[in-house]
């Protein structure tokens, strides 16, 4: 259970705010100067790292608990809510001026897959009758090999 | 009593004029910053179109080096952002490593969707436009097999085109590329999970997955990282010109985000983040079965240790679940990025990477040379 969870904490577990501030002041604290840079601007760059490191500890815990899950999928619900209203009110108002809407169009684009997959396996049977043919015919059936590797369609287009 | 002036925020009167020195230095840096990040250049080695499905466009790597193998090697992105990822700059460029080895390289850029390809999914993406992109590497290169290396959600495109095709893949090079979502403790399977993520809806209401919520979302896994911290790097190391160059071509990539076509966002998050079908054998493409076992070409199986995005416990139980013997897993120190762009990456990672494609390659026979230059101009 992390400290940002729904649940009333216990009163031996500190508020996420407490912890929060003791792991960044104990962790900055830890900062000791090296012989790579200037004394005093190699420790307050690794304070500042510690810093960055425990809001980023924090900042992911809080975005992993109930809370924030909650609030993101409501806050997606409504937007989407929203956005269905005006794509609905779109809708009709194009279609009181007779003008074809964004639905119309995705009817449009559907009826055309559709007409091509049917197509496509259409001419797939018909390829695949015309070389059973083509091989019955053909005293030769054994004939040489094409030189370029053989095109196999796995699925419809 | 304390000494204070040990205190690193105490300052002395020289720290003080310090300080101002080099924030006035950094400063006067600025207006040479802007210069390059004006004149950044992203996707470096020369390359051609050679094919063109709809908006996808499939790029040849142009270059004086030697070929050495007959096998060519097909590079396939994420539909999320560019593929210029994988040939960023110089010195951090994948594909470039495997141009100097000697292979002829390809890569797919699937091209910017509009709102009229909200129906296209999976089947329209692995069975008709990588199907194609195949074939026609395969045509152009007079080989019956090719290899192919696949990166992020374009590795797990990869794995499902091979377990379709087995026939026509030599050699398969996974980078951190999610198979198995059983995992759901980062992040994003949290953010993703069923009771979280209507995708549905989503793609319903939107048409494709808005590329400003894609982008949004992955700055968020690490917001102080994504939205503090790398802008005092960027302070820190404005004097740095390589730094700068750096910066801005990643900054780049990282800003220049598409749309995903919205029923394959859909069918990729509900079927493979959501319910975990592929791993399963339980995801169907095109009305077939999308079996891993059925790949049988050796393996290589690139994870990041660091990945916020794909852990690797997401892309490790790929070797298990296929039916090849020759399979290899490398989990190499860096993030999900630094695995392409990384310097470490590029030192270290890729060089051994190529070995291990060279040696399971078909080396290229005199006859050969005259057939890839002839069908390479052609």
């Amino acid at each position: 259970m992390n400290g940002f969870s729904n649940s009333a904490s216990s009163g031996s577990t500190p508020d996420p705010f407490t912890s929060f501030w003791v792991d960044m002041m104990s962790r900055m604290s830890g900062a000791t100067p090296t012989q790579s840079a200037p004394l005093r601007e190699d420790v307050m760059r690794q304070m500042r790292q510690a810093m960055f490191d425990v809001w980023g500890k924090q900042a992911e815990e809080f975005m992993r608990s109930d809370v924030f899950l909650d609030a993101m999928k409501r806050s997606m619900d409504s937007s989407l809510a929203i956005k269905q209203q005006f794509n609905d009110f779109m809708t009709r108002a194009l279609h009181e001026s007779q003008a074809p809407a964004r639905k119309d169009i995705d009817s449009i684009i559907l009826l055309l897959r559709s007409l091509e997959e049917r197509m496509q396996k259409r001419l797939n049977d018909l390829s695949a009758r015309m070389e059973t043919l083509s091989t019955a015919l053909s005293p030769k059936a054994s004939s040489p090999q094409p030189s370029a590797p053989p095109r196999t369609k796995g699925g419809s287009r | 009593m304390n000494d204070f002036s040990t205190m690193p925020w105490t300052m002395t009167p020289s720290d003080v004029e310090s300080m101002w020195n080099d924030a006035v230095r950094k400063f006067a840096n600025w207006p040479k910053a802007m210069q390059i990040a004006k004149q950044v250049r992203v996707g470096v080695t020369p390359s051609e179109t050679v094919h063109r499905i709809e908006k996808l466009r499939l790029l040849h790597y142009t270059t004086d080096d030697a070929r050495r193998y007959q096998t060519p090697l097909l590079v396939v992105f994420a539909l999320v952002n560019r593929p210029y990822i994988l040939d960023l700059r110089e010195g951090k460029s994948v594909v470039s490593h495997f141009i100097r080895g000697g292979f002829d390289s390809y890569n797919v850029d699937w091209g910017v969707p509009s709102d009229g390809d909200r129906f296209l999914g999976m089947n329209d993406y692995i069975e008709r436009y990588l199907d194609e992109v195949v074939d026609h590497v395969r045509e152009r290169t007079s080989s019956d097999k090719i290899n192919i290396l696949g990166y992020c959600m374009g590795g797990s495109m990869s794995a499902m085109y091979t377990a379709l095709h087995p026939e026509k893949v030599r050699n398969l090079i996974m980078l951190a590329a999610p198979v198995d979502w059983s995992n759901r403790e980062n992040l994003l399977a949290k953010w993703t999970d069923a009771r979280v993520f209507d995708v549905d809806k989503l793609i319903e209401v939107y048409g494709n997955a808005p590329a400003e919520m894609l982008q949004g979302s992955f700055m968020l896994l690490k917001p102080v990282s994504s939205l503090i911290e790398k802008w005092f790097t960027l302070h820190d190391n404005l004097d740095d010109e390589k730094f700068l160059e750096d910066f801005f071509a990643m900054e780049t990539w990282l800003n220049d985000n598409i749309p995903v076509a919205g029923e394959m966002f859909r069918q990729f998050v509900k079927y493979c983040m959501q319910e975990n079908r592929l791993i399963q054998g339980k995801l169907r493409i095109g009305g077939r079965e999308v079996n891993l076992k059925n790949i049988t070409c050796p393996i290589l199986n690139l994870t990041a240790a660091n990945d916020h995005l794909v852990p690797c416990g997401q892309s490790l139980p790929f070797n298990d679940a296929v039916g090849s013997t020759d399979r290899k897993a490398v989990t190499f120190p860096a993030g999900h990025i630094g695995m392409a762009v990384g310097s470490k990456a590029n030192r270290d990672l890729w060089p051994v990477a190529c070995d291990w494609l060279a040696q399971r390659s078909e080396p290229l026979s005199d006859s050969g040379v005259n057939q890839v230059q002839t069908n390479g101009k052609s």
